[in-house]
């Protein structure tokens, strides 16, 4: 008898242990309809614990009284972990959204409509609605709002070498195609041996590619493009033919490196900073500096700039990562007020989240500088300055009334000023059902067949009847009615 | 046959004392050898804990192949919605006779480089020596497969090491990283001078269980070296063999990072595989429910193929 | 003349080098393999230390000595705690890992064990079949261990590979050695901890090499299973975000990204498990082990 009673006591903890294994997740969030005292987040690009994060949460909590808990994932993964712990039930209150994520997230109804609380809260009604307006989905909404102010690509160009074979900075195509032409073959660097050549370039997948590469696309598009409030397939436009045909020219000539098809961001950068190449399409900001510093270090004579767009094009503003609010968060107003209306204040909680805590990452410059205030070095490395604590300072959405404060590399500032006069804004990509199960497909083919039409295999016309065969067996025409609709 | 098999069933239950009738000898003499190996129950306790609550628990999800299920949360029963549009999908086929190829030669080439290394590091006499080459091969394991990829397109690039001497060969530098003709040898090679030495650990540490008398023996009887590695060596590896073999099987459809870092689009054709594929289309675009369909038809491809080896194997024991 | 002498003889220094074809012919292909292994390594080495080193260009010889990759890594102070729980993880996980997968090799490898079938397919299945990492995300969230250092342990802890690994090395000891034990009265447990265990030490080593490895190289575990407990991360987590740190920064005084700190990290990452191999690798000294016991 007593060893029934055992053998059916241990089978019965067995199976309660095993229960809650299969229970639902609890939302791990905030409190009651009333304000919330805690607020977690999933953010991307804030400081690491290291640079004094907690110091900057403690400095927020002062200012709002309200509790901020931040999950930073590195970088590489942060999609990734972000997306398993919504999967799993448990999202946060904020969070930042990559390009990708913002349209599927919001599709799904995992994100609250932002319109209202833009609205009401005085600091963001005061936002130039421009500035989220590429944001909005297909039903009139918008679900979240940017971190940053555009920003996107612009060319970068080696000034030294420009000196060295006698050309100017190249206005009109034919102007850059024979720049290029110089950098290949009239041994720009002066060492005496033929290892340069004139364009380097990332090759990306998706929406991205038309990030870079605006010189020779000029008014054509690999992806998706919305042309006067319409959308069509960049891919078989007529510009595109002719995008092409510029493509193959300077690819048969060899002035664009032969091996870009294998490269990304990093491998283009290295090219131009080693001085392999003489021309990269790269990010505006910080990337002014450290891409001229980095070819200065191995060739002392280098001068990295960045130039205006040549007749025909332009530059494209970037639709960057947003941050959004959960749908099942008690108290989305409150929360939005909290972060978001902090961070657009023009005062201590815009300084807080553009430059970080004073004493610890920034101090008031001396008065005569010119500037407000003077970054401090890196606690994690005092090799380095801080730059930010969470908005880049040339980037903030409110600029005209909020300036920024710290003296800035000109490089830096320089890329900026040019790419905001040459640039235009590009629209978000909102797809329906069918549109997302083939997206990938889609994409896979137009790579695929753009590298054999650039390197010979294949003629244009033949390419591009490939593709509209394959994009026909993948619904083209509903993913565009889901887009136009 | 099946007489034999019925009388000697027989012959056990009638075997065992105080027996009624054949059943409920069967039952005693099971409870007799379980109650005799109870040690060995406890043994297997932790490690099944940790399997079914890791391993089996989150398995259950895999029902999700057969369901909508994405950022909306799980959807509608669809049944085998999802295999079929795999199956007509246009990256599909082609990703699935990529895995088998590029797995099986996979396989079969670092195997046997794996066997056959092991075998002559084995022969080595002076333990310096073998314990320097020990050391040195297995390094290649320990980088991240982005650091070996970056390597191997270093050296394979315009201003690569290969290009350096077919230029001084006086022919044109080859574009190896997007070459269809290249990729799949050049992956493998990559594959191969990661794993073959770690892999050898393994077999070094079976052969270094054979009694040295059996080679003294056989020497007397005027064996030389290579019978002595056809007839004593590899036969006592066999089972070594046989199980990593099997194994390799197992895993071998899950061919992804390895590929990730030195694929592109030239050479999806070549190199796309399941995992990549998935990946691609799948897990990037949030279609979380036929990403855990291509999985699960990629799991039970790999299931059956172990079925498959294992009985072979034990056929060619059988044999032996 | 008994067995150790006979085997000190075959390993001793002063028996002649009979320098056979074979010999020849071995240590010829050898030398060749371990050159073709050691020049893309040798690379990761000198560029390490040439603060020019290129990506995209292929050369051997450094062109800017400079030891700033390595002062990069080093003389920050946020290298020590996560070096430490990267020790003491490994440690961890290697004695959790062996306790657990060689008491269910060890069950496995007897010959007639009621149900082993079972269990065997039970460790089969889970290296076929993988789970997602969403439900098994799920688990250890409702298991209540989410941001502990227990799910990076036992999630590894048993690893279906290793186990029959083990298994099979079990097997190989001759049944007459476990039956002349069970004769002079040892336990089945005693068997296992005094007999098997001593015999097994090859194989024991290589999965405990083995094991380590996995530990050590461990990051992806932490990195989701500890997203707030960011102060329990581990040496690799830690290199990972220099890494990304420096490409998306990089830092005055130094080039973006530079390859000198890239293989800095990689170098700095290996140097602890090659420390440890030699010790490891001892076991799999041909012999030693069979022999001394039978005497």
């Amino acid at each position: 008898m007593k060893r029934r009673i055992a053998i059916v006591a241990l089978l019965l903890a067995v199976l309660v242990s095993v229960m809650p294994v299969f229970a639902a997740g609890t939302k791990d969030s905030t409190e009651t309809a009333a304000m919330p005292t805690k607020i977690t987040a999933y953010l991307n690009r804030v400081l690491i614990a290291e640079d004094a994060r907690d110091a900057v949460l403690a400095k927020h909590k002062e200012l709002t009284g309200v509790e901020l808990e931040v999950v930073m994932p590195p970088h590489g993964q942060y999609s990734q972990v972000l997306t398993t712990s919504v999967m799993a039930g448990d999202i946060p209150d904020i969070m930042e959204l990559t390009t990708a994520d913002y349209p599927a997230y919001a599709a799904q109804g995992l994100l609250v409509p932002l319109d209202d609380f833009i609205r009401s809260n005085p600091n963001t009604a005061k936002l130039n609605p421009a500035t989220y307006a590429g944001y909005r989905m297909s039903d009139g909404k918008v679900y979240g709002i940017p971190t940053w102010r555009g920003g996107g690509c612009v060319t970068y160009i080696r000034a030294d070498w420009l000196r060295n074979v006698g050309m100017s900075v190249p206005i009109t195509w034919d102007d850059y195609v024979k720049v290029l032409r110089a950098f290949t073959f009239n041994d720009p660097d002066r060492n005496g041996q033929k290892d340069t050549v004139g364009l380097a370039m990332p090759f990306q997948s998706g929406w991205e590619f038309d990030y870079y590469n605006r010189f020779i696309m000029q008014e054509a598009y690999l992806d998706f493009v919305n042309k006067n409030g319409r959308w069509y397939d960049g891919f078989t436009q007529p510009e595109m033919v002719a995008a092409l045909e510029r493509w193959i020219q300077l690819y048969k000539e060899g002035i664009i490196d032969p091996e870009f098809f294998t490269d990304n961001t990093g491998r283009a950068r290295t090219k131009i900073m080693e001085g392999q190449a003489g021309v990269l399409e790269h990010w505006v900001g910080t990337w002014g500096s450290r891409l001229h510093a980095g070819a200065k270090n191995i060739d002392p004579n280098a001068d990295l700039v960045a130039i205006r767009s040549i007749q025909g094009t332009h530059y494209v503003d970037r639709i960057g990562q947003v941050l959004s609010i959960a749908a099942t968060t008690a108290n989305p107003k409150a929360v939005f007020d909290n972060i978001v209306g902090t961070m657009w204040d023009q005062g201590e909680g815009q300084i807080l989240w553009t430059y970080g805590v004073e004493g610890i990452h920034w101090q008031k410059a001396p008065a005569g500088s010119g500037y407000e205030f003077q970054m401090l070095p890196q606690p994690s490395n005092p090799d380095r300055s801080m730059q930010k604590s969470f908005i880049d300072p040339p980037l903030a959405l409110n600029l005209e009334q909020f300036p920024v404060k710290v003296a800035q590399d000109p490089r830096d500032a320089e890329s900026l000023r040019i790419h905001a006069l040459d640039s235009r804004p590009l629209s978000i990509l909102s797809l329906g059902k069918v549109g997302l199960e083939n997206i990938g497909e889609l994409r896979d083919a137009k790579r695929e067949i753009f590298s054999k039409i650039v390197m010979g295999t294949l003629s244009i016309q033949d390419g591009l009847a490939q593709y509209r065969t394959i994009a026909e067996r993948l619904n083209i025409t509903t993913i565009l009615t889901e887009l136009n609709s | 046959m099946a007489n034999a098999i019925i009388s000697s069933r027989r012959l056990l239950s009638t075997g065992s004392p105080g027996v009624l009738n054949g059943k409920t000898g069967k039952f005693r003499r099971l409870a007799k050898d379980i109650l005799e190996h109870r040690l060995f129950y406890f043994f297997l306790l932790p490690g099944a804990a940790l399997l079914i609550t890791f391993h089996f628990v989150p398995m259950l999800e895999l029902r999700l192949a057969f369901f909508e299920y994405g950022l909306g949360g799980i959807g509608d029963f669809v049944g085998f919605e999802h295999f079929r549009t795999a199956f007509q999908g246009l990256g599909f086929p082609r990703a699935f006779r990529n895995t088998l190829l590029l797995s099986s030669i996979n396989i079969v080439v670092q195997m046997t480089l794996t066997i056959i290394i092991s075998l002559l590091l084995n022969e080595v006499v002076n333990a310096r020596f073998k314990k320097l080459v020990q050391t040195i091969i297995y390094l290649p394991h320990f980088l991240s497969w982005i650091v070996v990829a970056s390597l191997f397109i270093l050296m394979l690039s315009r201003g690569g090491i290969v290009n350096a001497i077919i230029k001084s060969l006086g022919y044109d530098p080859v574009y190896f990283m997007a070459s269809q003709t290249w990729w799949r040898p050049i992956y493998l090679l990559a594959l191969a001078w990661r794993e073959v030495g770690w892999g050898t650990v393994i077999f070094l540490a079976a052969l270094s269980g054979i009694d040295p008398e059996m080679y003294e023996s056989a020497k007397l009887d005027g064996a030389n070296r290579l019978q002595q590695m056809l007839f004593i060596t590899l036969p006592h590896l066999f089972p070594t063999i046989s199980i990593v073999l099997i194994m390799n099987l197992a895993k071998v459809f899950n061919l992804f990072e390895s590929v990730m870092v030195m694929y592109n689009p030239m050479v999806y054709e070549v190199a796309d595989v399941l995992q990549t594929y998935v990946f691609r289309i799948g897990i990037q675009q949030h279609r979380f429910a036929y990403a855990t369909a291509v999985g699960l038809f990629r799991s039970v491809i790999a299931f059956v193929l172990v079925i498959a080896a294992n009985r072979l194997t034990r056929k060619m024991r059988e044999v032996y | 003349m008994s067995m150790m002498s006979r085997q000190q003889t075959l390993f001793s220094p002063r028996r002649k080098l009979r320098l056979e074809p074979f010999s020849i012919v071995n240590t010829a292909f050898l030398l060749l393999l371990i050159s073709i292994i050691v020049i893309p390594i040798l690379k990761v080495l000198v560029d390490s230390f040439d603060g020019m080193a290129s990506e995209t260009v292929f050369s051997l010889f450094p062109r800017r000595l400079t030891l700033d990759g390595y002062r990069h890594v080093i003389t920050r102070s946020t290298i020590i705690r996560p070096f430490f729980v990267s020790i003491g993880m490994t440690l961890a996980g290697l004695l959790v890992s062996m306790t657990v997968t060689s008491l269910y090799a060890y069950a496995l490898a007897q010959p007639k064990l009621p149900g082993k079938k079972i269990f065997i397919a039970m460790a089969m299945i889970t290296m076929v079949f993988q789970p997602g990492l969403v439900p098994l995300f799920i688990v250890v969230r409702n298991l209540g261990i989410m941001n502990t250092l227990l799910p990076v342990i036992l999630i590894k802890a048993i690893d279906a590979y290793y186990m029959f690994l083990m298994m099979n090395f079990f097997k190989t000891i001759p049944a007459s050695i476990t039956e002349a034990a069970k004769i002079d009265g040892c336990t089945p447990w005693q068997v296992f901890w005094r007999i098997i265990l001593p015999l097994s030490k090859p194989g024991l080593a290589a999965i405990s090499l083995f094991y380590m490895v996995l530990f050590w190289n461990q990051w992806f575990e932490y990195v989701i299973y500890l997203p707030k407990a960011t102060d329990l991360h581990n040496f690799q987590v830690f290199m990972r975000s220099i890494l990304i740190e420096s490409e998306t920064q990089g830092y005055d005084g130094f080039v973006v990204a530079s390859q000198a700190l890239k293989n800095a990290i990689v170098v700095i990452s290996i140097i602890p498990v090659m420390i440890v191999y030699p010790f490891v690798q001892k076991h799999f000294v041909k012999g030693i082990n069979l022999g001394a016991i039978k005497g």
